[in-house]
């Protein structure tokens, strides 16, 4: 284990006891990480990176619920590595027989290219996702992931008690983490 | 949603991780036998003989098979709830309760005459054993499946099958109070058939319910 990971395996317990500010660090300093994770089992299923982004964001989704998983007695990368891998293999199994083509194989079939279609599912689906929740948790949710909001600003903006607004936080996130399973079968 | 965003809004939401999994499940598995326990003593009483039973080779060896699958089982179940392999020492464990039981009625092969072999086999009442154990395991079942919902198992169904192995053990481990068929032959059978059958109802309980 080299210096950088023993210092992520140490944020990762302050963050367990609570620190969200060694845990933000922690979040971004694997986003190269858990994107290079994922970019690489869709390589080796010979898929595009259409959905890199979507399922990267669900792979953190998923690390946020199952952080109380990790042993600290264990390494933390090989950790993330494991729920990560598996996180993109179950969701390109689910995605089933639907194979990708590359699009020139088609070019007599299809009309002149629309102006950009890819970009509007990827960029959308955990956002769409959120606009699918109910009460104050989409509030909350809207505020804090759409807006920028800090949790204490959203509390004030809904008139919400702070701890009131992270309960409503906390069960949107595992809606979210719910609907994009299901949404995926 | 841009990445940065979600996970600012992650870190918003931390408030500490608590739950302890492990503890989780040991609390899952010793209410289990608690149950399960209370159910045979209640409904069917304990056997009668224990005074003397207990000094005897073939409910010991009964006795510590069932409490050997419930051990290696379990420290198996604790790592097939990770993402990461179960390792193989973990893996290899779960011979020792089988190993015991073959050795067992090896033995007994060896030592008695043909003639009685058959007897061994069947015991007295082979159909409650199959019957009883599956159904002394299902309050395991569902205190230790709901406890690994919060788990994210690398593979689901083969974690499912190691919780239905444990719950049959504890299922097994409850109906010894009141069995009174000890032959190594009938508990290598019968036992094990019941508890081979919880693992597999396990195993698609695993795959339909422990997906994440």
């Amino acid at each position: 284990m080299n210096e950088q990971e023993a210092k992520w395996a140490l944020w990762m317990v302050a963050a367990n006891a609570g620190d969200r500010d060694a845990y933000h660090r922690l979040l971004v300093a694997l986003a190269p990480l858990v994107t290079a994770i994922v970019r690489h089992c869709l390589l080796s299923h010979a898929q595009d990176d259409t959905e890199l982004d979507d399922i990267v964001q669900d792979c953190f989704l998923t690390l946020h619920l199952k952080r109380h998983l990790w042993d600290p007695t264990r390494p933390l990368v090989p950790w993330v590595r494991a729920l990560a891998t598996n996180k993109c293999v179950d969701t390109l199994r689910r995605k089933g027989a639907t194979k990708t083509f590359p699009i020139e194989d088609f070019g007599n079939v299809l009309s002149a290219p629309d102006a950009q279609p890819a970009s509007t599912h990827s960029q959308s689906d955990l956002q769409a996702l959120v606009l699918r929740l109910k009460g104050r948790s989409r509030d909350v949710l809207t505020a804090v992931a759409l807006q920028g909001m800090s949790i204490k600003a959203a509390a004030t903006t809904l008139g919400l008690s702070e701890g009131n607004a992270r309960v409503a936080l906390h069960r949107g996130i595992k809606v979210l983490a719910e609907i994009s399973r299901r949404s995926r079968t | 949603m841009r990445l940065e965003d979600l996970l600012r809004t992650l870190a918003e939401d931390e408030r500490g991780a608590s739950y302890n999994l492990k503890r989780q499940l040991a609390l899952a598995v010793a209410s289990g036998l608690l149950a399960a326990s209370f159910l045979v003593l209640t409904l069917a009483g304990s056997r009668p003989d224990w005074g003397s039973a207990i000094f005897a080779h073939d409910v010991l060896t009964k006795v510590g098979a069932a409490f050997l699958l419930v051990g290696s089982s379990f420290l198996a179940l604790r790592e097939a709830v990770q993402p990461t392999p179960i390792s193989r020492q973990m893996l290899a464990l779960l011979w020792a309760a089988p190993l015991l039981l073959l050795i067992a009625a090896a033995a007994e092969l060896l030592t008695s005459p043909p003639n009685v072999w058959l007897s061994a086999l069947m015991g007295t009442h082979p159909e409650l054993c199959v019957v009883m154990v599956p159904l002394l395991s299902m309050p395991s079942m569902v205190a230790v499946f709901y406890v690994m919902r919060n788990g994210a198992a690398r593979s689901p169904a083969r974690a499912g099958a190691l919780a239905g192995l444990l719950c049959g053990a504890l299922g097994a481990s409850a109906y010894m109070l009141r069995c009174t068929d000890d032959a190594p032959l009938f508990v290598i059978t019968w036992y094990a058939t019941a508890v081979i059958i919880v693992s597999g109802l396990g195993a698609v309980l695993g795959h339909r319910l422990l997906r994440w």
